[in-house]
């Protein structure tokens, strides 16, 4: 039975998570293709290089915050229902849903408010230029931060419904060992749960307060420090749904099986100990922390290094065993004989390409010494369109052309479209993304309107700046049709009749190696949570305290600008 | 596409009564095109006229630093001798004109005492910068104007002296004022005011109450300590009267001042100036009945913003992205309506009979069967491998040619 059938009020959540995710994800690449344009100097006529700063922002936010999050609540939802064979518990998920939705829509007009003049509402001027990142001292209106922490206390709210189905199941299921896909995603959500407090921290008690006027004056290296703290982690909370479509997902795709449903669990639970005590390698260039606690943190990331390598071996030893499978021989002409014409394959597949070519640049910015090479520059971002741009954004792209169906009963609509976006998507990104790395390369500064400067001209190791500028518009461009093209197919496809033969089938076959020859501590969530809070009370307590000690709120500044 | 300053003009009276500040609150206020936008010191044009030197101070505070000029605006008559003094602080600071203009000091300097002058001749406004500083705001302008500054110009028709407008600009002065509601209490019907210091307000016992005040020329002010908040004083901002001197904390302590020219006098406890504690007192003619001097009431520019055309674009686009969900909605209602009407939310009771049937298509069995032990994943550990390799030279690349290539980075 099709899965809106078999769950059709889980179904619906989904659908409505999916809805938001895609909303937010065309404005998101709507704002994108402005900036690509206009910080190259291609085309500046959409907005003021004042206002680059709020598209910026809103680029940011949406896709990163918004369309992520709602993504993942999305397929999160769908695998745990899947897995246990269940309805998540409605009334729990929907509030998550609502507030997650409220919390979109308070961050969202606060942002485009900058736009529209920045109109006074309740005494504040209505902005939020303070981009994705939204340090102190720059200050948007309260109502921003207000909608951010609304976000992060849904997404809280929907892993309670996603336990809640885990406890029931275990009622009924005493002995069994958690199916793997929930098993994910209760793993990242417990990653999720550690690593946000850092945040909720910042928001709650500092920036509101602050935005509000109720405090003066806040310390921007603590404020940095908890936003950091939170800023890592949330990349492998965008990384590791991917991972669960690869594990869970791909190898049916390929027409073969998982290699190893114990490596996967050890991959999972290597993050949440690992994600979160690696914050400082954001913060290489910040004083005020001592040079040792840096250099754990680049210790623990260079560590993150190995889930994911463990991760590149295990994914694409299972397509491996797909090709096999449909007959395939020799060394590595296997790789010929997969399903590269179906948009769901072949985006999962050229998103992990990507994200081994990510994984690399990851790798310089970790480097304590290397990452001044390239700290702020443009290098940062062409790293982060390649993981969370491609490994995630293509991934769930991809995924969607196989569960949209699923969830909806209709067939997928414009197939020929859809065969073609991952493709349209790989080529923009690949372009876009290469020439962003070398741009960083040569010093030019991320986040900026203009970069260009009177007295001194960037050079380029190999290529010019203007050859650099050109393929990061063009680029750029390509990525926002390919944004297009995947929303056209679903659109389409929302708006079409339910009923006949879907192109989709379900069925998940077991592991080659399945969970019953693992270790069952695996499983113990307690031990792995205590476990990663002491990782973290070792990498963050020493430095928190001694920014603690000289008072909360000092060295303070006030909001910039005044 | 940003909003306008609003700029209020002061009512039709004579500008006799000036500012303790020297604002030329009465004097119609020149229009700057939104030059004084992000200056946090501008607080309207200062009128010099008459005097045959003027001085500008270079490194003044403000800004979020001593990147001001101060005053940011000054008006002056022509032949004017205008003076640059620089106070040493903030960094080494220029004066430039914006564009074309006659003013160029050099480039920038730092040392304290540094002056530069010029002598405006004809008439007109002349925007100037400190160019190292120019984004923080660091921005001026001299308007040469004829007319004799605060004297007065004679006024516009002999009304009945009015002052500032019922609720003036005080120019963020009240910005992180908390028991600021933005009203200014109107006790123009009275001959002496108190006004309580140490009042509840700015987080703590740190606030004037009230704060903004009106009176009437020769009202007697009296500040009246409520001993809360430990030490307070009344102090002018800027060169004003009010000095009531160091901080005392006594309760009952009293300070006051009779006011006799109008204008706009604001002033701070120096120690909690920080917190908020910021006060006004207005100094002009009773409010309420058409007096004399409701012919120029208070102008605000209009508030229109203006696109152009790609802007109407992106706006177009995102309202579209933004009410997309609704007009989706619309569109399945529309599809909905030729179906029967149980179809709706489809419910488990209506499923018999309600929405189409759907299946998923039959999974592919593999051509091959390839179990546990048959499997062995050496394309895998090839590619795997080649990618080791691959992210090595890189990396070596990466260290030893671009980093280490570029010791200038790294000192």
């Amino acid at each position: 039975m099709v899965f809106v059938d078999s769950y059709p009020k889980t179904s619906k959540l989904v659908r409505s998570e999916f809805l938001v995710a895609f909303v937010a994800l065309g404005i998101g690449a709507l704002f994108g293709v402005v900036q690509a344009l206009h910080r190259t100097g291609v085309f500046r006529g959409f907005v003021s290089s004042a206002d680059y700063y709020t598209i910026l922002t809103g680029h940011g936010v949406l896709l990163a915050l918004v369309f992520t999050t709602f993504f993942i609540a999305g397929l999160f939802t769908w695998a745990v229902a899947n897995s246990l064979e269940r309805e998540l518990p409605q009334r729990i998920a929907w509030s998550a849903f609502w507030i997650m939705l409220t919390g979109t829509v308070l961050a969202a007009v606060s942002i485009i408010g900058g736009l529209v003049g920045a109109p006074s509402i309740l005494g504040h001027d209505l902005k939020a230029d303070v981009l994705f990142t939204f340090y102190a001292p720059m200050k948007a209106h309260p109502a921003f931060y207000i909608g951010a922490a609304l976000i992060i206390v849904g997404s809280w709210v929907a892993g309670l419904a996603y336990f809640k189905s885990l406890w029931e199941w275990r009622s009924e299921n005493p002995d069994e060992r958690i199916p793997l896909q929930t098993f994910m995603v209760l793993t990242t959500m417990l990653m999720w749960y550690v690593s946000t407090i850092g945040v909720a921290v910042e928001v709650v008690a500092f920036l509101i307060p602050w935005s509000l006027g109720l405090i003066q004056n806040v310390d921007p290296l603590l404020t940095r420090t908890l936003f950091w703290y939170f800023g890592h982690p949330v990349v492998y909370f965008w990384l590791m749904p991917a991972y669960l479509v690869w594990y869970t997902i791909l190898p049916k795709l390929a027409g073969g099986r998982l290699f190893s449903d114990p490596l996967a669990r050890v991959v999972f639970v290597a993050f949440l100990l690992l994600s979160t005590p690696v914050g400082f390698h954001h913060q290489y260039t910040d004083p005020g922390i001592p040079s040792g606690y840096k250099f754990i943190a680049m210790t623990n990331t260079m560590f993150l290094l190995l889930p994911s390598l463990l991760t590149a071996f295990t994914v694409v030893a299972s397509v491996e065993h797909g090709a096999r499978q449909r007959g395939a021989k020799g060394y590595l002409s296997w790789l010929r004989n997969l399903p590269w014409g179906k948009p769901a394959f072949a985006g999962c597949m050229l998103a992990g390409l990507m994200f081994a070519a990510g994984g690399f640049s990851g790798m310089i910015n970790a480097g304590m010494n290397i990452n001044y090479l390239i700290h702020n520059t443009i290098w940062v971002p062409g790293h982060f369109h390649l993981t969370v741009g491609t490994a995630f954004a293509l991934t769930a792209m991809a995924i969607s052309y196989w569960l949209v169906p699923q969830i909806t009963g209709k067939k997928l609509r414009q197939r020929s479209i859809a065969t073609l976006q991952p493709y349209v998507w790989f080529v923009g990104m690949a372009v876009m993304s290469n020439a962003m790395h070398r741009a960083g390369l040569a010093g030019i500064p991320r986040r900026t309107a203009e970069p260009t400067y009177d007295e001194f001209a960037f050079e380029g190791v190999a290529g010019t700046v203007g050859e650099m500028r050109i393929q990061i518009a063009i680029g750029g461009f390509l990525l926002f049709v390919g944004a297009a093209m995947f929303l056209i197919v679903m659109a389409d496809t929302l708006l079409a009749r339910r009923g006949g033969t879907l192109s989709v089938n379900s069925n998940i076959p077991e592991p080659l190696s399945g969970a019953d020859h693992s270790p069952r501590i695996l499983d113990n969530y307690k031990l792995w949570t205590a476990i990663a809070l002491l990782l973290i009370v070792i990498a963050y307590g020493p430095p928190l305290a001694s920014m603690v000690a000289d008072g909360l709120f000092a060295p303070g500044s006030p909001p910039i600008p005044v | 596409m940003a909003l306008s300053r609003r700029q209020f003009v002061g009512a039709a009276a004579g500008t006799a009564a000036l500012a303790a500040t020297g604002t030329a609150t009465a004097q119609e206020e020149p229009d700057y095109g939104g030059w004084f936008d992000d200056v946090s010191n501008y607080d309207g044009t200062v009128d010099k006229r008459g005097q045959d030197t003027v001085t500008i101070t270079v490194g003044a505070q403000g800004n979020n630093g001593a990147f001001a000029f101060d005053p940011a605006a000054v008006m002056v008559s022509p032949g004017t001798e205008v003076v640059w003094e620089w106070t040493g602080e903030g960094g080494g600071h220029n004066v430039v004109s914006d564009g074309d203009g006659p003013l160029d000091s050099g480039s920038a300097v730092s040392e304290a005492g540094t002056t530069y002058s010029h002598t405006f001749e004809s008439e007109g406004m002349f925007k100037y910068v400190c160019i190292p500083h120019k984004a923080l705001g660091m921005k001026g302008a001299v308007v040469v104007r004829p007319g004799s500054g605060s004297s007065g110009d004679g006024g516009s028709g002999g009304q009945q002296q009015q002052g500032p407008p019922e609720n003036p600009d005080y120019g963020g002065w009240f910005d992180n004022v908390s028991n600021y509601d933005g009203t200014t209490v109107d006790r123009t019907d009275a001959d002496s005011v108190e006004i309580s210091v140490g009042a509840q307000g700015n987080n703590g016992a740190f606030a004037f109450d009230p704060p903004a005040v009106r009176v009437t020329p020769g009202t007697e002010v009296t500040w009246t300590w409520t001993g809360e908040g430990g030490g307070h004083n009344v102090v002018s901002d800027g060169d004003g009267p009010l000095d009531s001197g160091g901080a005392v904390s006594e309760s009952g302590t009293t300070y006051s001042h009779t006011f006799e020219e109008m204008g706009v006098y604001k002033y701070a406890c120096v120690p909690h100036e920080s917190l908020g504690m910021k006060g006004a007192v207005v100094v002009g003619g009773p409010l309420g009945g058409s007096g004399g001097g409701s012919g120029g009431g208070s102008e605000q520019e209009g508030s229109g913003i203006e696109l152009s055309g790609p802007q109407w674009l992106l706006s177009g686009s995102v309202l579209l992205a933004f009410f997309s969900p609704l007009l989706f909605a619309v569109a399945m209602r529309r599809r909905q309506n030729g179906r029967p009407p149980q179809m709706g939310e489809g419910g488990e009771l209506q499923r018999a009979t309600g929405p189409e049937p759907v299946e998923e298509a039959k999974e592919t069995e593999p051509a091959v069967e390839l179990g546990h032990d048959e499997y062995d994943p050496k394309g895998t550990a090839a590619l795997v491998a080649f990618y080791f390799v691959l992210i090595g030279l890189l990396w070596v690349f990466m260290y030893f040619v671009e980093f280490l290539g570029r010791v200038s980075i790294i000192g």
